[in-house]
């Protein structure tokens, strides 16, 4: 307990740290955010180490800062945090491959099995990223009626944008004709 | 109910749930938009039914936190 508590604290000290000051970032500014970057990466390093898997995600990210751009570094803890469960480490690395970030070109089938792997896992950030791939047609047919029940299974476990996303999607009319009576009536089998 | 009234009310249902987290403010404000169309177009009566509803999602979120923290 004492472990994770003080990993949230480091966690939000790395946020201050690298929060922009401005807006405008004149060159001083930007030393100023790579000084504090370099510091964020000094303390969360060995919490990452020693195989936090938030400290692990929070440092993938932060090595992808652009006066960083250590890609390859950066996919190590990511893939570092992804093997214990971490959903958010999971969907990035769909995300680097669905949409062609570095170090990878883009490969959306690799993107999606990173997307179901996630889902599979009840991450409802992978789920709703799926909605979308579907709801978008990004690289798949169209299909409004796989979009809404990846939708309505984040929805149902908690997850605020999925019901938002949904929802809107039953206002557009591309809710009850597909999902017809599942969603009304309570019956998520679809 | 036609069933174009019973999507605006699932569209409001939708949209109560997604305004009732600790959400960013983009979609809080998001949600709360979907949730004026739809007030628009659906009558008094249509929303006891879907107010339980809400309560029970409410309640049945509730109770997976409370079985979470037990673990």
């Amino acid at each position: 307990m004492l472990n994770r508590n003080f990993t949230s604290l480091i966690l939000i000290v790395i946020s201050l740290l690298v929060t922009p000051i401005s807006a405008v970032w004149s060159q001083e500014t930007k030393e100023v955010i790579a000084q504090r970057l370099d510091l964020a990466i000094k303390y969360i390093t060995p919490l990452a180490e020693a195989g936090e898997k938030e400290a692990q995600f929070h440092l993938a990210r932060l090595l992808r800062q652009p006066s960083k751009q250590a890609w390859d570094k950066s996919y190590e803890w990511l893939k570092a945090s992804a093997a214990q469960n971490h959903c958010g480490a999971i969907l990035a690395i769909g995300d680097l491959y669905f949409l062609g970030r570095k170090p990878f070109k883009r490969d959306r089938e690799k993107g999606m099995d990173f997307y179901q792997k996630g889902a599979e896992l009840d991450c409802t950030s992978s789920m709703v990223a799926l909605g979308e791939v579907y709801r978008q047609g990004r690289g798949v047919k169209k299909n409004h009626e796989l979009a809404n029940s990846w939708y309505l299974q984040a929805a149902e476990l908690g997850d605020h944008s999925a019901a938002l996303y949904l929802g809107r999607q039953i206002a557009n009319g591309r809710g009850e004709k597909k999902l017809g009576r599942s969603i009304l009536l309570g019956n998520h089998s679809c | 109910m036609d069933v174009e009234k019973k999507n605006w009310v699932e569209a409001y249902y939708w949209g109560t749930i997604a305004a009732s987290g600790e959400t960013e403010s983009s979609l809080l404000v998001d949600s709360k938009k979907l949730i004026r169309r739809a007030v628009r177009r659906i009558d008094d009566e249509d929303l006891p039914g879907v107010e339980a509803r809400i309560q029970a999602w409410k309640s049945e979120q509730d109770q997976k936190w409370e079985t979470f923290l037990a673990k």
